[in-house]
């Protein structure tokens, strides 16, 4: 979907919040609870490279973890650059209206975080509370876990507009 | 609805009470007492799946790759991981909470679980048993246990080998559980409307043993059996084992069960199959189910498969039979004929002779292999799945390091070249085995190279030992034994490699402690009998093999004597046969003007790389814990063997217990055909070396850089950080 950038919006816990700045907040957060597979993109040498991945996310929309391989591209490129965006939606499989699919992008920094890591049990938690069935995965010592600290959501609704969320 | 009481069922649909609750139920409405119970509906099973989360495991076991490109082995292994889940998975209380309160009118009484699934049973099916049911049930932790089993019996093996049959999906398939209070009576038995084996139309099948039903179904009791005319009634045959010591059924018993059989058949339509007991007026209905019918596919194996699980009876005297008769006797069969002289002094028509009697021979004990010892080495399952009911760990395969040993003729064996390799300290050897100047020298060539150096006669001797004493085998059909510079090279890359043993000792101990402590009062001895069963067929699945495989090289050697003959007289040109070229070789033996070709071989090759569509990543089994990468080896053939580097990765179709040397010099292996418990794995756990298997559709060379994930079973081809421009 196409993303002109038409607002931007910054969510403060103090501020006064009109209705659109709620609604952006609440449908990202609604969408990132629902879904539960996102397009991780990295890049290497500057060229793009995306993965599709299964997710979860902190309820203060400031964090999004998932899991790879050590063996796989994504992990070799998120070694040499940390900066991703990540991508939700929630197309149905069959789609009768277009002006109803939300999208989500969020961008920031990718991390690994080591098990001994202060936050390795409370993101693993975030995880597996979605994704049980990674727990095998999860722990292969040949599998990273990985947190997006995310600085923006891009949130998009009919078609062509778009919210932008700081958590 | 998440139960029903069975005799007052409301809803009676298949799908949802199964098939043997149906039929309960019908047989109790039309007079047959039947035992009282609940039967729990296929909803609670569907909940629990899904509120446990093992519909998603499910999902991802049957759908990692194709069940088609699965042997049995694998299909097993599938299947005891999606067990191990429901054997983890407590039922929730908002299930468990009614399914106690439904059973309160019985829950003291020891009870029968069993399954209920919704195509097994049905009529004209080609299978029966594919699920479990328990016996004997005490207690509310073992009941909601066993409710678990039969629920987890639905992805059985034997079910995913028949998965096309019964319709088996994991969005669609569920299975009810029927529980039941057990029924004491003194005799018990089963009964067939017509016989089963030699489908003989006109007659009943009746058996009988004393105690519950089960004595006669495991084999733990021998039954009386009787043959009756099914339209008369009348006694046709009686058999008894010798020391019965009275007859177990009266006149009026045969009378009810023949009966019981003919009012079976006018209400439903098929012939039975039925489990009974008690006489007279407390005569009980177990379970009536149609006759299953025999496939007349001889291609089909998967019955030969499912005869594979025995039972323990059978089991045990198979262990007594393999032990004492079958391993002695192969071994001293392949001894004697390697002692056999088959020099100029056998004419061309003994030596004929002599290949075919080897070839008798040699089929002889492929038959033993497939009949006896085959079978044999599913007591290493049948301690898996007993080990896991018992312990429920969190590694399904935490039973296989019970079992381990380093008693094996292939470890002894690989201790021996270690050994052997330790022993060249001399400069003047080391040089010897380079090998490049050892290619394709025969003994004697060989001896005269070592007789020039210092100690290179005391080395020689030992050399020859271990090539005569544990390389008359045959690998991909040629003999080790005729090409002993494939030695010396294995010998000189030892030399080179650092070899770690992995002692897991320690470990063995603790757990065989706990397994011990862990059995109860009943199954003490069954627990203690199974262990030592598993652990000789563990040891005797690498032995056979190696036995065997002498056997074959003695055959071999026959046919290489007679291709020798046949070059001295000119009738042929080429070094090397096969199994394949025996008539011509006997032909050409017993008519010296006759000049024939031998068959050219057509090797499976194990990759054919496509250079528009590269492959990056491909799923298998996690056969063996670690990650390492190296450069691919392929072995597919005896002097593949030769080339295998120190640190490359061996891929192969299997790994033989001829070759496994081999894998304590690689950085890792992947092989096609897949199992847990197959050579390749357990050599590969027990030297702590990576191994994915069941690597299908492998597609690299040799040189291509593997990386190895024996954690997850995946296997990555060429280096991760691409270039995403080029």
């Amino acid at each position: 979907m196409d993303e002109p950038l038409i607002k931007s919006i910054k969510i403060e816990k103090h501020s006064s919040k009109n209705q659109s700045e709620v609604d952006a907040k609440t449908a990202t957060e609604r969408v990132m609870s629902t879904e539960l597979y996102g397009v991780l993109a990295t890049q290497n040498n500057g060229h793009p490279y995306t993965s599709l991945v299964a997710y979860a996310n902190s309820s203060d929309l400031k964090h999004i973890i998932f899991t790879t391989p050590k063996t796989t591209r994504k992990h070799a490129f998120l070694e040499s650059c940390h900066h991703v965006a990540f991508q939700v939606d929630n197309r149905p499989k069959e789609i009768k209206s277009l002006m109803v699919i939300e999208s989500l992008t969020a961008t920031g920094s990718a991390h690994e975080i080591n098990p001994k890591e202060k936050d390795y049990q409370k993101f693993k938690g975030l995880l597996l509370d979605r994704h049980h069935y990674l727990e095998h995965f999860l722990a292969s010592p040949s599998s990273a876990l990985y947190c997006i600290n995310v600085n923006h959501f891009f949130h998009v609704v009919r078609f062509q507009e778009v919210s932008v969320v700081s958590p | 609805m998440i139960t029903a009481r069975l005799n007052d069922l409301k809803d009676v649909s298949v799908p949802l009470i199964g098939g043997k609750a149906k039929k309960l139920y019908e047989l109790n409405r039309i007079g047959f007492t039947t035992p009282a119970g609940i039967v729990i509906t296929t909803k609670a099973y569907q909940d629990y799946i899904s509120q446990t989360g093992i519909d998603t495991v499910i999902d991802m076991e049957l759908g990692k790759k194709s069940l088609e490109t699965m042997r049995w082995e694998e299909l097993w292994d599938t299947s005891l991981r999606i067990k191990n889940h429901f054997l983890h998975n407590e039922i929730p209380t908002n299930l468990k909470g009614p399914i106690l309160r439904s059973l309160d009118f019985i829950l003291k009484k020891p009870l029968a679980v069993r399954s209920s699934s919704i195509k097994e049973d049905s009529e004209g099916v080609s299978f029966a048993g594919l699920h479990e049911s328990f016996t004997n049930i005490k207690g509310e932790s073992s009941l909601m246990k066993a409710i678990r089993m039969v629920w987890a019996s639905l992805w059985s093996d034997a079910a995913l080998l028949y998965r096309k049959e019964l319709g088996l999906s994991f969005t669609d398939s569920a299975m009810a559980v029927i529980v039941q209070p057990m029924v004491k009576s003194a005799i018990s038995g089963i009964a067939f409307g017509q016989d089963p084996v030699n489908i003989n139309l006109n007659q009943e099948i009746i058996e009988a043993v004393n105690g519950p039903c089960e004595n006669l179904v495991s084999g733990k009791a021998a039954p009386q059996k009787w043959i009756l005319d099914k339209k008369s009634g009348k006694v046709i045959k009686f058999l008894a084992d010798n020391n019965s010591d009275k007859t177990l059924l009266e006149k009026q018993d045969l009378s009810m069960i023949h009966t019981s059989l003919r009012s079976v058949q006018d209400t439903f339509g098929w012939e039975a199959d039925i489990e009974w007991t008690g006489k007279n007026n407390r005569f009980t209905l177990l379970q009536a189910r149609p006759i299953t019918t025999v496939s007349s596919d001889k291609s089909d194996k998967r019955e030969w498969y499912l005869s594979l699980s025995l039972n323990s009876e059978r089991l045990k005297a198979l262990f007594k039979k393999v032990t004492e008769e079958i391993i002695p006797e192969l071994d001293k069969e392949g001894r004697n004929l390697s002692k056999a002289q088959l020099g100029p002094a056998m004419s061309n028509e003994q030596l004929a002779k002599e290949i075919r009697y080897r070839k008798t021979i040699l089929e002889k004990w492929r038959n033993v292999y497939v009949d006896d010892l085959i079978p044999f080495a599913h007591g290493v399952r049948a301690f898996g799945s007993f080990y896991n009911q018992m312990i429920c760990p969190s590694d399904p395969y935490e039973f296989v390091q019970l079992l381990s040993s380093n008693e094996t003729l292939a470890a002894k064996r690989n201790r021996k070249l270690q050994k052997l390799a330790r022993s060249i300290k001399h400069k003047s050897i080391k040089n010897i085995l380079q090998p490049s100047s050892l290619s394709n020298l025969n003994l004697e060539q060989l001896k005269a190279q070592f007789l020039q150096h210092d100690q290179g006669a005391l080395f020689f001797d030992e050399f020859k030992k271990v090539l005569l004493e544990d390389f008359d085998i045959v690998y991909m059909g040629k003999r080790l034994i005729s090409h002993p510079s494939y030695l010396l090279i294995e010998l000189a890359k030892i030399l080179e490699f650092q070899n770690l043993d992995k002692d897991n000792k320690a470990q063995q101990i603790i757990l065989e402690k706990k397994y011990r402590s862990d059995l109860t009062k009943e199954n003490k001895i069954y627990g203690k009998e199974i262990l030592n069963i598993a652990r000789e067929s563990w040891r005797l699945r690498d032995d056979d093999n190696i036995l065997l495989s002498r056997i074959e090289s003695q055959y071999l050697r026959a046919l290489e004597e007679g291709v020798y003959r046949l070059q001295l007289s000119r009738q042929l040109f080429e070094a090397s046969c096969s199994e394949n070229d025996e008539l011509v070789i006997i032909e050409m033996l017993l008519k010296p003007n006759k000049k024939k070709l031998l068959s050219k071989k057509n090797e499976e090759a194990i990759s054919k790389k496509n250079k528009t569509i590269k492959q990056r990543q491909i799923n298998g089994q996690p056969a063996s814990p670690g990650l390492a990468s190296g450069q691919a080896c392929i072995i597919e053939n005896a002097e593949d063997l030769t080339k295998f580097e120190n640190g490359n990765v061996l891929v192969c179709n299997a790994i033989e217990p001829q070759m496994t040397y081999l894998v304590a010099r690689a950085s890792a292996v992947v092989e096609r055909r897949g199992g847990m418990l197959i050579h390749g794995a357990i050599i590969a756990r027990e030297l702590g070396v990576p191994c994915v298997n069941g690597v299908v559709d492998l597609n690299v060379c040799n040189g291509d850089l593997l990386t190895v994930d024996g954690y997850l079973g995946i296997v990555s081809i060429g280096q991760s950080n691409l270039d995403l421009f080029a």
